[in-house]
């Protein structure tokens, strides 16, 4: 009963590490009829405003409009904000802004896992995390604003740091100042690969069951024309996908070949989820 | 040359003075402002790198370059701040300074610190040292600014310096220096004797003030030359004016100078007759006896011999014609640098000065001679108030000699003081010098003589005044009043003794308690003292002078005069010398009962014989005395009625008693109940009957509660006023705050009704009465002992009920009668119970009734009725209560002589259980009682031979443990003394029911002891 409730527990912090990236999807209104203006928040290398094409994300969304002959713009607000509005302090709860807002619809386009990295030169032994008890006696970082419940874990020992950025978090835990990190796992070796690319290897990941989830565009209700364009952006995806223009831009990021097992079954079960929900 | 001289050193040391200031001040100003502008930029420098090791913690922390460089460019916008560099785990973590175009750029290397201001500081998170940052400030820019300031600044400074020298030179040549030099040539004019030489003195502050000054000198100087020559001429001339003679000598004593009256009075016409000729030989050569007087005994020539001023009033002079005359003269040295020159010599001819003496001297004895012979003491003074002269009988009478006396203060040997007060009064000396003005002492003046000898004295004091009015003196004559003044004291002291002694038996008089009051043989009133005042209702004088036949009422009124007429012919009065009682009228016609006892006087200062009478108001003593007599008559009706109802009460207990029995035996038979039913409700009527029979006789504090009598009387009110009928008018004034009473409530409204009832047949009977009311008003009254004595109670707190109708009223037959039983003014229509009832009610309750009464006016009864303090609550007994079971086994022994009655409590009682034995008297009880147990003895009070009340003191004495329940149809006090006050409370009244009998035996037999 214990070890089934710490589970939820474990899943819940994940769930709202998860949540930032996917606020970050959130979509803005287009503002005309051709050019679909979306809002996110920078979240390398899925959302960037450095690359040319937005980072991963951020490619696949121009591709799909593009196939379908739209126009996307992303307009990104920093991080900062994000936390620094009190109106984030609830990002805990997964139905937050499926409560406070509609959305015509809620289209996945891709999947993002969470994973405990930690540094090995700092650890005589390998760290292995299976359940929330495991992480007593370490200090363990995340990032602002996703972490819910933090008394419950305060309570249960488990000693907490917070960071503003991943680069941050990557960064203290090089200099020995946070034990573990919970971070998405392809930001976290991008960040790596960006500060301190000799010693990738060093970085060990530590991978945790249902830690994925959707990297979604949300499509406001009362978006004019919100309908039309969902299903064009839908379309749009699908064409990407069937021709492979989708595959290429993710193995870009993965690597050729590297791609997580099952992200396509996913992307379809999540399809199915949102478009419930949606 | 002097015109540049003054002119040049004040511009030179004006310029040295203002350009070594300014540079001394500003030098300093540099100085003080770059000290302070340095301490100002580390300050700045402080809270600069304080706020960045505050803002840096959480950057540092997370080891967020970006985040730093923010912070620190945020920093550098202050171009002050050359660089700044953070240092994360012993090495430089990031660094920012400026290039040579002082932008901002990334620093690798550790900056110089030399030509800066670096501060540095820790960055501290969680007491731990992570990191410093250290701040490199640049003073150029505040050094650049300062110079810029402090160059401006000199150069106005210089310029406003110049513009004010130039201005002083314009001034001081306008203002200083021309004037001066126009005074120079004005001094110039006037050393030269050129006194009229114009000084222009249009200028104005000092130059202005000294100009002035110079023209007030020059001024000066022309008068002065002229007062000299004027002195010259006025000197002779005031020689010559003056009366006295003058004239000078040399050391030589040969004339030097001579005024014209020393001329005249050595009969010379001019002074050149002795200008430059021996003074002493021409008019000094003899004494004034003929022999020569040798100059070098001159004593003129002694004053300059000797160097002092010389007086003589006894010489003579020589005139030309050769006689002679008296003088008085001065000889003064002149001295001039030290040597004397000889001598002024000024003398009066002073022949008629000592015939005047002469005559004086001989006036003064004239004067002593008159003083010696005067009778009255004479003290004169001179204007100081010291003693000039004094004949013997001031001397006698001071005690003090003239020659003791001369010279001193008047105060000091005339000590004066009140007779009264033996203080100190103002001697009259300085009032009269003062004033100027006679002063007369006053008639209780002592004099204190040198030997402590005290008189009395009677005196006047009067300025002496010389011929321009002036006073020069005082003279005080005084007598010796001693014996006059003992006399007159001795008087006043017997006057002021009858005085008192007069208003003490007026007081006496006035603060008897009686009324006093005497008249002449005419009976014209003399004196009325307070008391009379207060009985008749008269000020003393509203009747003094007036006729004593005034205070009494018809027929005495008219008949008085005669009365005393007769005894002043035949000497026969009743009055006096005894008591009697009659009757007084006040002032407003009010006739009271009094008791007047009369005695004869001395016959006054007109002849006329006087009586005085005393007289003593009976109006409470009557009152009382009707009270007692009302008491003690409706204690006697009360036995008579009490013993009648007694024999009902026994009567109808068996009616009543066996009515019962018959009723519970016929319960199935419902005519025959209905029969029963009229026997109760008869028997009950006639209780009731016999109750109010006793009602005003017996004491049953059973049925008394604590009660409000404003409740009642509002509970009552509607019903009051349907029994008066709407042609009279109920008017209900109840007091706030009214105390309790304790009373039997349906006595109370018993006698309200009775008394409502009344009142309503007196009104309906009475003749033209306009208005037809009923008032009830309710009040406390504070009963003090003479109004209790009257009302027959005792002092204390009453609650009064007066209930006043404007009837027919009553007259004194009628209100002695009204409380009697069966006495009716109805006829066949009253029972002549009710007052009487009312009356036992009011006296069972410990109060009192008043009645007044006037015949076509109306009535008031007023009820009082003791105040009630306790807060017990108390029941009554319910005999309607639903029956409940009173039955027992406990044996009973019921003592009745009425067989009737004690047959019907053996029945009821067996019925119920209980065991019965019975005896018809206290006898035959006792000889039961010795063989057999009984738990209660029922006892009737009232029995041949042997009484309730021996019987039950004697079987408490016997049996303590045996309980007893007496029962009475009326109440005899005879032997209640003997028994204890819980058998008389706990008495039981026939007639009983027999639910009430049962009742009370359950509940004694019940209790415990």
């Amino acid at each position: 009963m214990n070890q089934l409730k710490q589970k939820h527990l474990f899943l819940q912090l994940f769930k709202n590490a998860i949540l930032v990236v996917t606020i970050s999807l959130l979509v803005s209104l287009p503002g005309f009829a051709e050019e679909v203006v979306f809002g996110a928040n920078e979240s390398k290398p899925y959302w960037t405003s450095e690359k040319q094409y937005n980072g991963m994300c951020g490619e696949i969304v121009h591709a799909m409009s593009k196939s379908v002959g739209l126009t996307a713009k992303i307009e990104f607000s920093p991080l900062q904000r994000l936390i620094d509005d009190d109106a984030n302090n609830d990002l805990g709860n997964p139905d937050f802004y499926m409560k406070s807002q509609s959305f015509a619809s809620i289209i996945p386009i891709a999947i993002y896992k969470a994973s405990l990295i930690y540094y090995q030169p700092h650890h005589k032994e390998p760290i292995e995390i299976k359940m929330l008890d495991d992480l007593k006696g370490f200090k363990v970082g995340i990032l602002k604003g996703t972490m819910a419940e933090q008394s419950y874990f305060e309570h249960s020992g488990i000693d907490f740091e917070t960071s503003y950025s991943q680069d941050s978090l990557i960064k203290k835990m090089k200099l020995g100042r946070i034990d573990l990190s919970l971070e998405i796992e392809l930001v976290a070796k991008t960040s790596i690969t960006n500060y301190f690319p000799e010693e990738v290897d060093n970085f060990k990941f530590i991978e945790l069951n249902d830690a994925d989830s959707a990297i979604a565009l949300m499509i406001a209700e009362d978006q004019p024309n919100a309908m039309e364009i969902s299903n064009k952006l839908r379309s749009g995806l699908k064409t990407i996908i069937e021709n492979g223009t989708y595959k290429k831009i993710v193995e870009k990021y993965y690597g050729v070949g590297n791609i997580p097992n099952n992200w396509f079954d996913d992307l379809e079960n999540y399809r199915l989820l949102y478009n419930f929900q949606g | 040359m002097y015109r540049k001289s003054i002119k040049l050193r004040i511009v030179i040391a004006l310029v040295i003075i203002v350009s070594g200031s300014l540079i001394v001040s500003e030098s300093y100003r540099y100085k003080s402002t770059y000290d302070q502008a340095t301490a100002e930029l580390n300050q700045l420098c402080e809270r600069i790198i304080t706020r960045l090791a505050e803002n840096l913690v959480l950057p540092l922390w997370e080891v967020d370059d970006n985040w730093i460089r923010k912070i620190i460019n945020a920093e550098m916008r202050d171009r002050q701040v050359y660089a700044v560099t953070v240092i994360g785990n012993g090495d430089m973590f990031l660094g920012r300074k400026r290039d040579a175009n002082w932008e901002i750029v990334e620093s690798k290397q550790e900056t110089d610190p030399s030509d800066y201001i670096v501060h540095k500081k820790n960055i501290i998170r969680d007491q731990a040292v992570i990191g410093t940052v250290e701040i490199f400030m640049t003073g150029k820019f505040m050094e650049r600014r300062l110079k810029q300031d402090t160059i401006a600044e000199i150069s106005i400074t210089a310029a406003i310096i110049i513009l004010m020298i130039i201005f002083l030179v314009i001034m001081l040549n306008r203002i200083v220096i021309e004037p001066l030099y126009k005074l120079m040539d004005a001094v110039k004019a006037i050393s030269q004797g050129k006194y009229e030489h114009e000084i222009d003195a249009s200028q104005k502050g000092e130059i202005g003030m000294l100009t002035s000054e110079f023209k007030f000198m020059q001024r000066n100087v022309l008068l002065r030359e002229k007062q000299i020559k004027e002195s010259q001429a006025q000197v002779h001339l005031l020689l010559d004016s003056t009366a006295e003679a003058i004239f000078g000598i040399n050391i030589q004593g040969d004339c030097t100078f001579i005024n014209r009256s020393c001329l005249n009075i050595l009969g010379y016409k001019d002074a050149d007759e002795l200008l430059g000729r021996n003074m002493h030989e021409i008019m000094h050569y003899r004494y004034p006896d003929g022999r020569d007087y040798p100059a070098e005994h001159c004593h003129i020539s002694q004053a300059f011999k000797n160097r002092k001023k010389v007086y003589i009033d006894d010489e003579v002079m020589w005139r030309k014609d050769g006689t002679s005359f008296a003088v008085e003269y001065w000889s003064h040295p002149i001295i001039q640098d030290g040597e004397c020159l000889g001598a002024v010599i000024t003398f009066i001819d002073i022949s008629k000065r000592l015939e005047t003496q002469k005559a004086l001297k001989e006036s003064e004895q004239d004067l002593a001679i008159t003083l010696n012979s005067i009778g009255d003491a004479v003290i004169a003074t001179d204007a100081q108030g010291r003693v000039s002269k004094m004949n013997p009988v001031a001397e006698k009478l001071t005690g003090w000699s003239f020659k003791q006396a001369q010279d001193k203060l008047l105060k000091d040997i005339f000590p004066i003081i009140d007779a009264s007060t033996r203080k100190s009064i103002l001697n009259p000396v300085e009032k009269v010098l003062r004033t100027g003005e006679t002063v007369y002492l006053s008639n209780h003046t002592t004099l204190i003589a040198k030997d402590g000898t005290e008189r009395q004295i009677a005196d006047s004091a009067a300025p002496i005044k010389d011929s321009d009015n002036n006073v020069i003196g005082m003279v005080l004559v005084f007598n010796d009043v001693t014996e006059q003044y003992r006399l007159r004291e001795q008087a006043r002291r017997s006057q002021q003794e009858l005085h008192d002694r007069e208003k003490e038996q007026r007081d006496m008089i006035n603060f008897m308690v009686n009324a006093v009051i005497s008249i002449n043989e005419d009976g014209i009133i003399l004196s009325f003292n307070t008391a009379a005042e207060n009985l008749f209702g008269y000020s003393l004088e509203e009747v003094k002078g007036t006729n004593i036949s005034r205070l009494m009422p018809e027929p005495d009124s008219s008949r008085h005069d005669g009365y005393l007429s007769n005894y002043l012919k035949t000497g026969k009065f009743k009055t006096i010398g005894f008591g009697r009682e009659v009757q007084g009228l006040t002032k407003l016609n009010q006739i009271f009962p009094m008791r007047l006892l009369v005695a004869e006087l001395p016959d006054g200062a007109d002849g006329k014989r006087r009586f005085i009478g005393s007289c003593v108001d009976l109006t409470h003593e009557k009152s009382q005395e009707q009270q007692l007599r009302r008491t003690q008559k409706m204690n006697a009706l009360g036995k008579l009625t009490g013993g009648i109802a007694h024999d009902y009460n026994n009567m109808l207990g068996v009616i009543l008693g066996y009515s019962d029995l018959l009723k519970s035996k016929l319960a199935d038979q419902p005519k025959l109940v209905g029969y029963a039913d009229h026997i109760l409700h008869a028997s009950k009527r006639g209780a009731k009957l016999t109750k109010k029979l006793l009602s005003f006789s017996r004491n049953d504090p059973t049925e008394a509660t604590a009660l409000d009598l404003n409740k009642i009387l509002l509970e009552q009110q509607d019903l009051l006023q349907k029994t008066l009928t709407v042609s009279i008018k109920l008017e209900v004034d109840t007091a706030d705050d009214l105390w309790l009473v304790r009373l039997d409530s349906s006595d109370l409204e018993n006698a309200i009704l009775n008394m409502s009832i009344n009142a309503m047949h007196s009104i309906n009977a009475a003749k033209n009465t306009k208005r037809r009311a009923f008032t009830i008003r309710t009040s406390n009254q504070v009963l003090n002992n003479l109004d209790a004595f009257a009302l027959g109670v005792k002092a204390g707190d009453y609650v009064r009920l007066s209930l006043t109708d404007t009837g027919a009223g009553m007259d004194e037959a009628t209100k002695e009668k009204i409380f009697d039983p069966f006495f009716s003014t109805k006829g066949e229509g009253g029972t002549g119970l009710g007052l009487s009832q009312v009356f036992g009610f009011v006296n069972r309750a410990g109060g009192a009734i008043h009645v007044y009464s006037e015949m076509d006016h109306g009535s008031q009864f007023a009820l009082y009725f003791p105040r009630y303090r306790e807060n017990d609550t108390e029941t009554r007994d319910d005999d309607t209560a639903s029956k409940v079971n009173f039955s027992g086994s406990e044996t009973i022994l019921i003592v009745d002589d009425e067989e009737a009655l004690r047959e019907f409590c053996e029945e009821l009682l067996s019925q119920e259980g209980y065991q019965i034995f019975s005896a018809e008297g206290g006898k035959k009880a006792l000889e039961i009682l010795e063989h057999e147990y009984v738990d209660l003895v029922l006892s009737d009070i009232i029995m041949p031979e042997m009484d309730g009340y021996q019987l039950a003191a004697i079987i408490q004495d016997k049996y303590p443990k045996m309980k007893i329940q007496l029962v009475s149809g009326f109440s005899d006090e005879r032997h209640k003394e003997i028994i204890d006050d819980n058998l008389q409370e706990s008495l039981l009244y026939k007639p009983y029911s027999s639910q009430k009998l049962l009742k009370t035996i359950r509940n004694l037999l019940d209790t415990d002891g």
